[in-house]
Formats: structure tokens, sequence, C-alpha cells
């Protein structure tokens, strides 16, 4: 089965239509997997390239990713259940004394729409409780947030929070945010920056890859 | 250390500038306004300036680029600004004289063996009152008595005597209103002893420099260990040199202000008195000081009297000033009836909602785009911006400040071209710039849809060709709508989240007042039309001016709306938006503009 209409329906943002049409797959016993890769996935793929290429905004892209997520849900139960690995783990969220978290939330929706297994950490995430997350959840990417040139400096500290405890080496770590670029990335030792949250899925599967 | 001459046309003002400064740090030394919206991190390209060589010019960033040699710098013209806040309509102010400086003058009586009193105590005698003289008074108080031969004018506040003067000097009694803006700083002069306004005056906050916002700014006094001093300095030289202006206008001496009442945002209120903000910045937002404070005029170097006392008019919360609280004043939303929103759309966006009284406010980081940052052709208003857009038969019709050729376009322009956009079917609904074969199929006709275009910045559509020859046409890009949508989005969000912790809808209101510069020069209509205000009768919407600035003035006429600002502040129930559940919902939804 070609899932171009379970795809048409995330990119649109019809929510209860991707719901209905996820159903429908099943029913017909169509895999959860083949449904998550060939229909969910590419789906926000083609999402995060129409934000990068100014057709879609946050709007669309929360639509889109509300909308992926009503299938997901049918989804995942099942893929659980097969134990079915993911591609991979990301801990998520936006650093100390920062607030913002619609990029975050953003990138944790791309995220888990590109087959991810994501924990969202939330707000004001101190370098202590992405260290605790890290030993917690063992992730392979670990992914920061910030809005403000003030609360930046979080990233720094928290990077070396992870150093001290050790456990560099066992994550990529990535960070985002208005006023973050890659030349802070680099000054910071991340292992990758990403513009937005498309970037942050397709950097993302060029390591894991 | 190696210094080289920067010369600065057309003013032909000269520098002496160390190896390896910015020509932005050499523009500032000149005295010369130059716009650095983006703090000097060379990303917002304000701050263009040409630099001569040999008959050979080039345009180059002044914050990028370093002085290694002597150098000629030709300044565009575009940087001489319209201070639209400081022409704003200037309502008469009504409210009962009662300053909280006195000038009183009084005899004191010749001592002499039977009355062997101090001259201190023979003044507080004459005063019938046991008022302190400050350090200044009493140094000034055996001449004052000699030269006036017994006839003395004391100066006081509360119960101390601030300054001695010789005779009878009352009506030498003045005093300022001072408006900071994040962008633009307005000084009012009053006389005193009759309430008479005999001036105002505007400059750009010269702390621009350092970034448009008030972030860039805290950034700054944490990355450069004398920022806090430099940004200190650089506000009250402006000023100063305001003040310089409307003494020589009024002929009266700076020395004879003896009052300054001042208003500005948190930041602002704190950079003025030179107190560290930075505590501003992160999460919970925390001010040093939000209550009334009084200090005299020679601790921060104000060219006032020395003695002079500088009240800072309270602050609500971190993001919530002075500002508003003057603003609050100047409406008096106290003590309406009605139901009333006040919005002040400056740098930043406040917004007050006054029910029958009560009070509850907000701030929202609309961000820079109503101030042209962040808009590649984004200019602040100034001849040469666009500022305003109507429809012909066949095309679109651009209304530019000066009436010349465009140069950029301001927020006021950016608002109603915007709105003008959406109406003709050029920007759906959810944002989006429509192709070149969109606007073809809709049936629009060539001299629009030729306007829309492509190229490596994105989807355009097409305003006016260069100033310059060989430069790039003016274009409104994706991504500068899309700047737009966040800074209209996060207004109405604001209102949004005030009239829900009421209880109210917009039907519910009695009037939107729109205060600052920006609010007096937008079409009420493009507010309207794109969302950024709630629906409601455009005839309820109307402009205050500059209402900070007559809040000040208010508080420094009357000692009893100076008390009435604390009142004030302890009863408006701040709403912190960062920490609400259905901030995110509701702002994404409202970043549609229909």
């Amino acid at each position: 089965m070609s899932f171009t209409e379970i795809r048409q329906a995330v990119i649109e943002g019809a929510a209860a239509k991707v719901k209905e049409l996820t159903q429908a797959a099943l029913d017909a016993g169509e895999s959860p997997q083949a449904i998550l890769n060939e229909g969910l996935i590419p789906a926000m793929g083609t999402v995060g390239e129409k934000f990068q290429s100014g057709e879609f905004y946050i709007s669309e892209m929360m639509i889109s990713a509300r909308a992926m997520y009503s299938g997901l849900n049918l989804v995942k139960p099942l893929l659980s259940q097969q134990k079915a690995e993911s591609k991979g783990k990301a801990v998520v969220g936006t650093v100390q004394g920062d607030l913002h978290d619609i990029g975050k939330n953003l990138v944790c929706m791309m995220m888990e729409g590109g087959g991810y297994e994501v924990i969202d950490l939330g707000i004001n995430i101190t370098p202590d409780q992405f260290v605790a997350a890290i030993k917690e959840h063992n992730p392979d990417f670990v992914m920061m947030s910030a809005l403000l040139t003030t609360t930046m400096a979080s990233m720094e500290k928290t990077i070396k929070a992870i150093e001290a405890a050790g456990l560099r080496d066992q994550v990529k770590i990535a960070i985002g945010g208005a006023p973050v670029t890659q030349k802070y990335a680099d000054s910071i030792g991340a292992d990758f920056f990403a513009s937005d949250a498309g970037e942050a899925v397709s950097k993302a599967n060029a390591f894991i890859n | 250390m190696e210094t080289y001459k920067v010369l600065f046309l057309p003013e032909g003002i000269e520098v002496n500038v160390a190896r390896g400064d910015s020509l932005l740090k050499a523009a500032a030394l000149a005295g010369i306004e130059l716009e650095g919206p983006c703090g000097g991190k060379g990303t917002c390209g304000k701050c263009k300036v040409k630099l001569v060589e040999k008959g050979d010019s080039r345009w180059v960033l002044a914050c990028r680029t370093l002085v290694t040699k002597n150098i000629k710098v030709e300044i565009p013209q575009t940087d001489i600004q319209l201070h639209r806040k400081g022409e704003l309509e200037n309502i008469p102010l009504s409210v009962k004289l009662k300053t909280s400086v006195h000038k009183q003058q009084v005899t004191v009586q010749p001592p002499s063996l039977d009355y062997q009193v101090s001259d201190l105590g023979r003044l507080q005698q004459a005063l019938e009152d046991k008022v302190i003289p400050s350090h200044h008074a009493l140094k000034s108080l055996p001449r004052a008595i000699e030269l006036g031969q017994g006839k003395v004018t004391v100066v006081l506040h509360e119960k101390t005597i601030i300054a001695v003067e010789p005779g009878d000097t009352t009506s030498k009694f003045y005093g300022i209103a001072v408006d900071i803006g994040t962008t633009t700083v307005v000084a009012s002069l009053y006389h005193l002893k009759s309430g008479e306004k005999l001036g105002s005056a505007s400059a750009t906050n010269a702390q621009n420099i350092f970034g448009a916002d008030v972030i860039s700014r805290i950034e700054y006094v944490i990355s450069q260990s004398d920022g806090l001093d430099q940004l200190q300095r650089r506000v009250t030289n402006v000023i100063n040199r305001l003040l310089k202006q409307l003494c020589q206008k009024a002929n009266i001496e700076p020395t004879s202000i003896y009052q300054a009442v001042v208003a500005g945002n948190t930041t602002m209120s704190h950079l003025f008195l030179g107190v560290d903000p930075r505590a501003l910045a992160p999460s919970p937002y925390i001010p040093v000081f939000t209550q009334k404070i009084a200090i005299k005029a020679k601790e921060i170097g104000l060219n006032i009297a020395p003695e002079g006392i500088v009240s800072i008019i309270p602050c609500i919360a971190g993001y919530i000033g002075g500002d508003t609280t003057a603003m609050i004043l100047d409406a008096q939303l106290k003590t309406e009836r009605r139901t009333i929103l006040a919005v002040d759309i400056g740098t930043n966006g406040e917004m007050v909602l006054a029910v029958n009284g009560r009070l509850t406010a907000c701030s929202t980081a609309a961000g820079p785009a109503f101030e042209g940052a962040h808009i590649k052709f984004g200019m602040r208003a100034a001849p040469g911006a666009v500022e305003g857009v109507t429809t012909t038969p066949q095309s679109i019709d651009l209304k530019v400040i000066g009436g010349g050729a465009p140069k950029g376009i301001c927020g006021s322009g950016l608002l109603e071209l915007v709105q003008v956009l959406l109406d003709l079917g050029i920007i759906t609904p959810s944002g989006r710039l429509i192709s070149p074969e969109e606007g073809k199929a809709l049936g629009l006709s060539p001299a629009l849809w030729e306007r829309l275009g492509r190229n490596a910045d994105g989807n355009y559509f097409y305003l006016a060709p260069s100033p310059e020859e060989g430069g790039d046409p003016i274009v409104v890009y994706q991504r500068d709508i899309r700047e737009l949508q966040l800074a209209k989005a996060a207004i109405r969000t604001g209102i949004e989240i005030l009239l829900r912790e009421e209880g109210l809808l917009a039907s519910d209101l009695d009037q939107v007042l729109l205060a600052g510069a920006f609010g007096s020069f937008i079409n009420k209509h493009s507010a309207l039309g794109i969302g950024m205000l709630p629906p409601v009768n455009p005839d309820l919407i109307t402009s205050i001016g500059n209402a900070a600035g007559r809040g000040a003035s208010l508080a420094l006429l009357s000692s009893e709306v100076l008390d009435e600002a604390s009142e004030v502040v302890a009863n408006v129930k701040h709403i912190e938006l960062s920490g609400r559940a259905d901030f995110q919902d509701i702002f994404v939804e409202n970043l549609s503009f229909r």
C-alpha cells in the first residue's frame, strides 16, 4: 500500500483524517513500522523542508505535528508491543533561566516524527538536571535550546557538567535557538547546531547512519 | 598605543581612535548616532557607512570594520532620525500644582549679643520649622545670608533644605520630566512656580549602539567589565544634552532645576541609576528595585542643581516599568469606571487592562519588527521610510516620509503593507507570500503579480528600486512577514490573556488606548486587519501619544500623583506570561493573520 494519503493528510494538518487512515491501514494488516517509516516520518520530513523554504511557518509545523501524533498514538503502543527499536533516543530541554519552549517543542515533535524516542525535560533545566537525565535515560542525543543571549551561557556550563560527570563520549550534543550559531556551537564543543527543528532531525539522522 | 584619525562626513568631525577599535565605537566617540540594533554583532546590517579612499568608496558595516589607518567615513543621511515620540501632540496637562520640592523666601533676623543664635538656628526660626540642611546648603548658608542681607530663599524637599540662595529667587524654580525610552529619550522643562511647560526636546537613546532591545544592553553589562558604567553615562549624557538645549531656549540656568522625575522601563530605570540589571534577563526576572527611588542629581551626573532631587517612577515588574506606571497615571485608569485596555507598543509591548479601576498588566516581547530591525529593508521612521501603503486600481502606492524615493520601510509602513497584501490575497491568512503564478491565477493585475519573485533570500514582494546605483531593490521578504507575525502574535496574545484573566471578551472593551510613538503613527485599521488588536470597533481605538512622558510630567507637578504612583504599583496584578500553560497555544494560533 502506498501511504501517500497518510502523508498528504499529515502535511495538510488534517488530524482526524490521519487517525482514520492510520486505523484503516492497521485494520488492513499494514505493519505499524511501515506506517511510521513510509507514512508519518517522510511526511514530517516534507514538513521540515517546507518550513525551510518559507512555505510553512510555526503554526503549520505544529498543526502538521498534531496530525502526525494522531497517527503516531495509534502506532506507538503496537511498536512497543513488538519491541521495535526506535531510531535513537533524545533528551531535549530549554536551558537554565530560560522559559521559552515553542522551539524546543517543535524539536520534540519533529524528532518523534522522525522516528526517535524523545524525553522532553521541559524548560529551565539546570546542568545537573541534564546530567541526571543522561544517567537515567541513556540517550544518543542531548538537545539544548535557548532563546536569549543571556541564557545561552548555560549551554557551555551544561557541556562542562556532562564532561565532569564522565558522560561526554556517550552522547551527541546538539544546540539551537534564535541567538545560537555554528560558531558558538564550535566554541563550546557541541557536536552540532541546528537552525530549526527540521534540521535537528536531518543532522541527527546523519549521526545515526 | 597607536591611534589613527577618523574623519566623519558630512559633519566634519574628526576623532582619534585606538588601533583595532571599530568604526561603530569611533562614531560613538564622535557623537554620531548610528543604529546598532543587533548590538554590534554584524547581523542586522543597519550600521552601514561609506569608507572613502582615494576617490573610491565602498560600503562597510561600522561594527565589523576596525580602524587600522587614517580614514574618512561618510555617514548615510538616513541616519538622521525623526524623533516621532518627541513630535507627539501636546495635550495640556490638568493637575493641581503641588510640587515635592518647594522654594520659600524668608528673612533671617540679624544676630546680636542678646540673640546669639547660629545662622542655622535663626533660619529655622524664620522658617518656623526645624528643617535640617544638606551639606551643600550648610556650606552656602553664611554667604547667602550675607549677600541677601538676611533675605534668603531656601529650597526644601521634605524636611531637608537642599539649597540656600541669597535674596528672593522663588521664581527661579524649574523641574524636568524625563521619559527614558529604550529607543528615544524625551525631556520636558517646567516652571515649577507656575506649572507652565517651557519646552520639550528629544534624542535617540545613545545606548542603542549596544543593541536595540533591553536584553542586548543587559548582555553588554554582563560581557564588559565597565559595561554598566558606559551605559549609565551614555543615557545621562543624552539627557544632559537635552537639558542644555532646553535651558538655552528658555534662557535659564540648569542649576535652577531642582527636581527631575524620570519614567523608564525597568531596565532603563536600572541603567540610568547605574544599578546592575543582569538578574532581569533569566527567569525569574528579578529587578534590584521596583519601588520609587529618590537620589541627588550629583550622584548620577545629571546636570541640574547638584542637590536636586531625581525621582524614579516606581516599576511594576521586571518587564513592566515606570513608563507603564506613568501611562496608568496619565490615563487615570484607577479612577475609570469603564473597561479600558491601554497598550504601549514601544520597543517592548506592555499592556494594562482596567476594569472598573481594577488593573491587570502584562508585557510581551513584541520584538523589533515594529522598529524596523530584523526586517531586511526595515528602518526607523526617517526620511525615505515607506510609512504607508494604499491601493490603486491596478497596483499600490507607497507613502514615503519626506516624499522622496524610498530607502526602506518602517514599522507602520510594514503593518499597512501587510494588511493591504492580505486584502489582495497576495499574503495568505497563514502568512505565506504567494508565487507570481498563483498571483496571475488569482486574476491580479500584472502591476501586482509581477512584483512577486524569489531570490537567494527567499520569496519577496517588490516595493521600489534601490535609491543607489547598482544597489539592491527594496523588497519585503517572506522572512520579514514572519517577523511581523511573531510581533503581532505576541501583542495579541498578551491582550487575550489579560481579557481571559478578567473573564472578558474583546466586545466588552469600552476603549482601547494606544500609547507611545508607534501607537500614534500606526493605522488602526491595519492593526485590526492583521489581527494585532482583537476585533473592536475602530472608533473605540484612540492614540494617547506619549503617555509615559505626560505621566512623568504629572508626577513632577504634583507630589500627590507621585505618591499615587506607588499606590498604583502596589495594586496592579502582574500576569507573568512565561509561567502560563495556555500561552503557547494562544500564541501559535495568533501567528496567523486571519
